[in-house]
């Protein structure tokens, strides 16, 4: 037994070697996917309510659809219904920079880039829609 | 003696105020009266016009296009004429007389509209409503509504925009033009151009109402449409020209 423990000792630093080293990566590049960690990526949550309109694990298959159905209802036959657009899902789940400025889709930590700069889906949202809310950008002139 | 003076003007001018508004009050608390709940679809039995009074237009004034920026939060990209264009002013003057007039000149939300008809991809449409707008999500950018429109009410945007209004999605590669204001129309305001202009020359109501303001307006005064012989019959129609 007393034969192994230098050995088992050098595992246990190793492991915690490992360890700490994938986290680094994952904090690195969030988006990279070069780690288990980092294939999965974690969203922030709702900073303002606490929640989303739907469940994680629906919102993170199905939100696609929901944008896809709202805006033909919305543009075409004006259903604008509360809840369910882009805005409220902008205004829920802006990411911060260091001064407090909501940032954009052209920044990694933009909350749409953590899956889709991780699974390399381009979207289109943002060639026309609004990637901050728009009380966002008064603090920000505000601020200049 | 002057403080009086002074207090006899401020209640003169609240008053004469309170009269020179009065018709857009009413015209908002008409409005909200008649806006259809957010969940529920357009109905095809309003039809929303602006009836524009060129003879109370100053020429020089541009309250009603800065109004469009500031709403629509559209600008110059300093393109000159490739500029995007929601609304702008237009000075004419009679060569014989001189006698010159101003009106603004928007998109003229047709009955029967050009830009529709040769829209390939069925992005430029016209709402049940009578609002004639751009889905951008559809828009390829073709430009062909420009070249179809007589009014040159359409401009296409050239340069990537990153400063966008949340309720208006605007983005290069997509044509655009006044939408009426939708999202103010939606919810039971109007347009931001007729609420800005200083001297009430912009009226905004439902045409398919007999008791609006537009309607009692056009009722009384004859009312023209720019290029009535094309038949496009216009949302948008003109006094005094």
């Amino acid at each position: 037994m007393r034969v192994f423990r230098p050995f088992l000792l050098f595992i246990a630093v190793a492991a915690v070697l490992v360890g700490a080293g994938t986290m680094l990566a994952v904090a690195e590049t969030p988006a990279a996917g070069t780690t288990l960690a980092s294939a999965e990526p974690m969203p922030t949550a709702s900073a303002s309510s606490g929640h989303c309109i739907m469940p994680t694990p629906f919102m993170r298959r199905n939100h696609m659809q929901l944008l896809m159905h709202d805006r033909r209802t919305e543009v075409h036959q004006g259903v604008r219904e509360q809840g369910h657009n882009l805005e409220d899902c902008m205004n829920c789940h802006a990411v911060r920079d260091e001064q407090g400025r909501a940032v954009p889709i052209t920044d990694s930590r933009h909350f749409c880039n953590k899956c889709h700069g991780s699974a390399a889906v381009a979207i289109d949202c943002f060639s026309c829609h609004r990637s901050t809310p728009e009380s966002g950008r008064a603090n920000a002139e505000a601020s200049r | 003696m002057n403080t009086d003076r002074r207090t006899f003007l401020k209640t003169a001018i609240a008053a004469g105020g309170a009269i020179t508004i009065a018709p857009g009050v009413f015209l908002v608390a008409e409005a909200e009266a008649e806006a259809k709940p957010a969940e529920e679809p357009f109905s095809p039995k309003q039809r929303w016009g602006l009836l524009i009074d060129s003879s109370r237009c100053r020429a020089g004034c541009s309250s009603c296009v800065e109004a469009c920026q500031k709403e629509q939060g559209w600008h110059s990209d300093n393109l000159g004429a490739a500029d995007p264009q929601w609304i702008r002013k237009v000075e004419a003057s009679d060569p014989r007389t001189g006698v010159s007039i101003s009106l603004p000149v928007m998109c003229q939300h047709c009955a029967h509209p050009p830009c529709v008809d040769v829209c390939p991809t069925g992005a430029s449409f016209r709402r049940v409503d009578g609002i004639v707008q751009v889905d951008r999500h559809l828009c390829i950018g073709c430009r062909y509504c420009m070249m179809a429109c007589p009014y040159r009410a359409r401009s296409f945007v050239h340069e990537n925009i990153d400063d966008q209004r949340t309720h208006t999605p605007r983005g290069k590669g997509c044509v655009e033009a006044c939408n009426l204001c939708s999202h103010r129309v939606d919810t039971g305001g109007g347009p931001a151009c007729a609420e800005a202009c200083p001297e009430g020359a912009m009226t905004f109501g439902d045409l398919n109402d007999p008791n609006s303001a537009i309607s009692q307006a056009l009722h009384k005064h004859h009312a023209v449409q720019l290029r009535p012989e094309l038949k496009l019959d216009n949302g948008v129609q003109y006094l005094g020209i």
